[in-house]
């Protein structure tokens, strides 16, 4: 009798009956939260066509919702079909049921908890304001949880399985469970001021660096190696032929594991950011080009002898769709991390229409193919509607050429208009931001409409599952193999690590590390070092005739050791590029400009900025780019935002830039703008915010708050709580007289009040006290020139 | 005399090593990827192909 599912079959074989109840589970929670996820993304998508679409409701206002969106999809859609996708494959890859059935059962439905929870709070404008790690830290810890059972029930499968060796997708999970734990657990690290709010430990451009080593890579191990790993088991089964190039596969795996992990930098190109991170997320963005377009080529040529059935069989039509899509969207997303072409795209719709063809062409249309393949297997049914599944690839297909052409129509015009100059460059030739909103709205329609084509035919698919399913049988597979016993694993961690490859590597890259890093004596020793690791292992290999590629093919079969070594190869990128930015002081990233802590006031302002999701349409960065600097100013200094927890530089210019919008209007300007945008911005976007002036301000949170700040090493001074709510009461006093002066009667302690005070503060540094007057901007009057505003020809940071 | 030309300070020869570095990984693993033998390619490419049973 064999455990875990396997029952023996006579002498000499055994029943392995899979867990496909999790698996079935895991798709239909997919199809359900990605039609929600998508639907909220139609809302807020018609909300920048149509300002009144949030209906008046704090609840449904962009900033809150597109958090949601991009969580729902990301993490909910994508994510559950990640577990159905690994689960189902692992378990006939290695030939073992999952080992716990309790274990399954809890990763499932705690994962959806957690996204209910999300679904509740992000609305609330419960926050942490960083992009795609906006859940608190409750739900936060509940997601490092259930992950840890998930990574906990895999691997003990693996231990368990009764095949030799590992597949090249059960290699791409692997990464995936190992880099998503590393990723998540760094960017989360934070200190609770109450059941509901943190603040991040990282601050300024130590937490932009860490948020875009986080927020990239989550694209690249949640939303790229585990679809890499369906790939390459679910094309071959829907194609009914082998992998085109096992070969091939071997390289894009290495390639992409050791390569992703260092791109995140080029999502900060042109600001604060240190020149030679930017310069090292550039090189490897572009180096990623190689294997993506190797894994493209490799899935696509899996379908080689079969293009006959791609046109009748809707399962193939997906999936050759989404191949291609994954090879656009990775061609483009190294041509935006060339710092020319970034400062063009970034900030506007362009980056917006990439993400979209990633995660609408590659992630969707993946899911899609692989749920209608796995219909018929999991309820024993065949598919209900043919035909209704064509008809969703083409809804679907035409949605995002139409969402994809929008977004790259309007970003580039965005981007162009708002670089624009005359006059040899010193006069902006589009002094009024709204001009690139106004003239780009028709897109936001045609956006819109792309996306309600393509959530149609999802809703389609859920009509045609719901057919397909009723009443079916479920049915739980099993297959019959060699009663071998279970547990295929020979190599131990420490005879996996502690051999000639791995030390004479090790020694490699921590000498040539060394060279680079040191000066004088230690860096020619370390040179040294490098030749001698060389000779070292040519001489070690010829005087013991040892065979490395042994060791190699040893490592492939053995679950843990390859887990290890796969750790360090993403870990070298993350350690190169973070841990001298946060170990360097904070004096050295200044930049000779030091920010001064917010008052007490202003960080209650801060906080209502993070959880309305201002940063959504709202970047506090002025790159080092003319038409930044003549549109906003002289550009940003880190030393600017060194004290901002969370930093707030954004990522997209729905609204411009808030950098030094302080002192720019009179505080009846922002409050006329708060209540409605188009009485001060004819045109805008942006929704009404008049809850602002009711609500009433909870100051008593500040002496907690500020505590919290002098504990990640912002300098307040240490005072009693009652000194602090004195000065809010000051400081909110003089705002709401003047207020009340030009005509807008509002108590202090009202939620606008503070806000005003925090928007008035950005900018208002010691070096930059003289901001450009609104009357210059938006009048297009001569500008100070780009010398007056401190940017040189070759604006270079350290 | 090139070191000076190109390396500025010591965090941008990072670059140039994240660079070496990849090259390692990529034609080591090519060039044991290419060695594989062919009854070995062939069982791997297997493994996903092999069919479920059902009552």
């Amino acid at each position: 009798m064999i455990q875990n599912g396997g029952n023996a079959v006579g002498n000499a074989r055994v029943r392995i009956e899979f867990n496909d109840r999790v698996v079935r589970q895991f798709c239909l929670a997919s199809l359900f939260w990605g039609i929600v996820g998508m639907l909220v993304g139609v809302l807020i998508a018609t909300q920048l066509a149509f300002w009144q679409a949030n209906a008046g409701l704090p609840w449904l206002t962009f900033g809150r919702l597109r958090p949601l969106h991009t969580n729902a999809v990301i993490f909910a859609f994508v994510g559950n079909m990640m577990f159905a996708g690994v689960y189902y494959s692992t378990q006939r890859l290695v030939k073992a049921r999952l080992a716990s059935n309790l274990l399954s059962a809890v990763h499932f439905w705690g994962w959806q908890l957690i996204i209910v929870a999300a679904a509740v709070t992000l609305p609330m404008g419960l926050t942490r304001g960083k992009e795609y790690a906006e859940l608190i830290w409750p739900i936060d810890l509940a997601v490092a949880v259930v992950w840890v059972i998930f990574g906990i029930n895999f691997f003990w499968t693996l231990q368990r399985r009764r095949e030799r060796t590992l597949y090249v997708a059960v290699w791409f999970y692997i990464a995936t469970i190992i880099t998503i734990a590393v990723l998540y657990i760094v960017n989360h690290l934070q200190i609770p001021t109450s059941w509901t709010h943190a603040y991040p430990v990282f601050g300024g451009v130590q937490d932009a660096l860490v948020q875009w080593w986080y927020g990239h890579n989550a694209v690249a191990f949640f939303l790229t190696t585990p679809m890499l790993g369906i790939m390459y088991y679910f094309v071959p089964k829907a194609a009914e032929r082998p992998v085109y190039s096992y070969r091939l596969s071997i390289v894009h795996f290495w390639s992409i594991v050791f390569l992703y992990i260092w791109a995140g930098p080029h999502h900060l190109l042109n600001t604060a950011l240190p020149n030679w991170l930017q310069s090292l997320g550039m090189v490897f963005s572009l180096m990623l080009w190689a294997p993506s377009w190797g894994g493209m080529l490799n899935g696509l040529l899996t379908l080689r002898g079969v293009w006959n059935r791609v046109r009748t069989e809707p399962v193939l039509q997906f999936f050759a769709a989404a191949v291609t899509f994954y090879g656009m969207a990775t061609f483009e997303g190294p041509l935006l991390s060339i710092k020319s072409v970034n400062a063009l795209s970034h900030y506007t719709d362009w980056t917006i229409g990439h993400v979209h063809s990633g995660a609408l062409g590659w992630n969707g249309f993946l899911t899609a193919g692989m749920i209608y393949w796995l219909l018929p297997r999991l309820w024993k049914r065949p598919l209900h509607s043919t035909s209704a599944a064509q008809m969703h690839f083409w809804l679907g297909m035409v949605g995002i050429l139409l969402y994809v052409a929008a977004m790259w129509v309007s970003g580039i015009t965005q981007g162009l208009m708002l670089s624009a100059t005359k006059d040899s460059g010193s006069v902006l030739a589009y002094p009024n931001f709204l001009d690139a909103v106004t003239s780009t709205r028709w897109l936001m329609h045609m956006r819109a409409f792309g996306g309600m084509l393509y959530l149609s035919g999802f809703v389609l698919m859920a009509w045609n599952v719901f057919k397909t399913i009723k009443g079916a049988q479920k049915n739980d597979a099993y297959i019959e193999v060699a009663a071998l016993p279970e547990g295929q694993d020979g190599l131990t961690l420490r005879r996996g690590l502690l051999n000639p490859p791995v030390l004479y590597a090790l020694a490699l890259i921590v000498c040539a590390l060394g060279w680079g890093a040191l000066d004088g004596l230690p860096s020619g020793l370390c040179l040294w070092g490098v030749v001698a690791s060389v000779m070292g292992a040519f001489l070690h290999k010829d005087l013991t005739g040892a065979s490395w590629t042994d060791w190699y093919d040893k490592l492939l079969a053995n679950a843990l050791p390859f887990s290890v070594l796969t750790t360090i190869a993403v870990l070298i990128g993350g350690v190169a590029q973070i841990l001298p930015t946060v170990l360097m002081s904070k004096e050295n990233l200044m930049e000779g400009v030091a920010q001064e802590p917010y008052s007490p006031l202003q960080l209650y302002g801060r906080d209502l900025y993070v959880k309305e999701g201002c940063y959504n349409c709202h970047s506090q960065m002025i790159r080092t780019l003319a038409g930044d600097v003549l549109r906003y100013g002289p550009y940003s200094k880190a030393g600017e935002s060194a004290y901002d927890h969370p930093f707030q530089w954004g990522s997209k210019r729905t609204g411009p830039d808030l950098a030094r919008v302080g002192g720019k209007y009179p505080n009846i300007w922002h409050f006329h703008h708060m209540r409605d945008p188009r009485q001060t911005s004819p045109g805008s976007t942006m929704p009404n915010y008049d809850w602002l002036l009711k609500e009433k301000a909870d100051w008593e949170v500040i002496p907690g708050r500020i505590a919290v700040q002098r504990r990640l090493g912002v300098p307040y001074p240490e005072r009693a709580s009652a000194d602090i709510l004195a000065e809010m009461r000051t400081e909110a006093d003089g705002i709401a007289a003047d207020l009340g002066t030009a005509g807008a009667a509002v108590q202090a302690d009202r939620d606008i009040v503070a806000l005003i005070a925090y928007l008035q503060r950005l900018g208002k540094t010691a070096a930059h006290q003289a901001p450009v007057t609104a009357a210059a901007e938006v009048a297009g009057a001569p500008a100070p020139s780009p010398g007056e505003l401190g940017l040189t020809d070759e604006p270079s940071r350290p | 005399m090139f070191r000076r030309l190109i390396l500025e300070d010591w965090q941008r020869s990072l670059s140039i090593l994240g660079w070496a570095m990849f090259a390692f990984v990529f034609i080591s693993t090519g060039v044991r990827a290419l060695l594989l033998s062919r009854d070995e390619v062939g069982r791997m490419e297997g493994l996903p192909l092999e069919e479920d049973l059902h009552e």
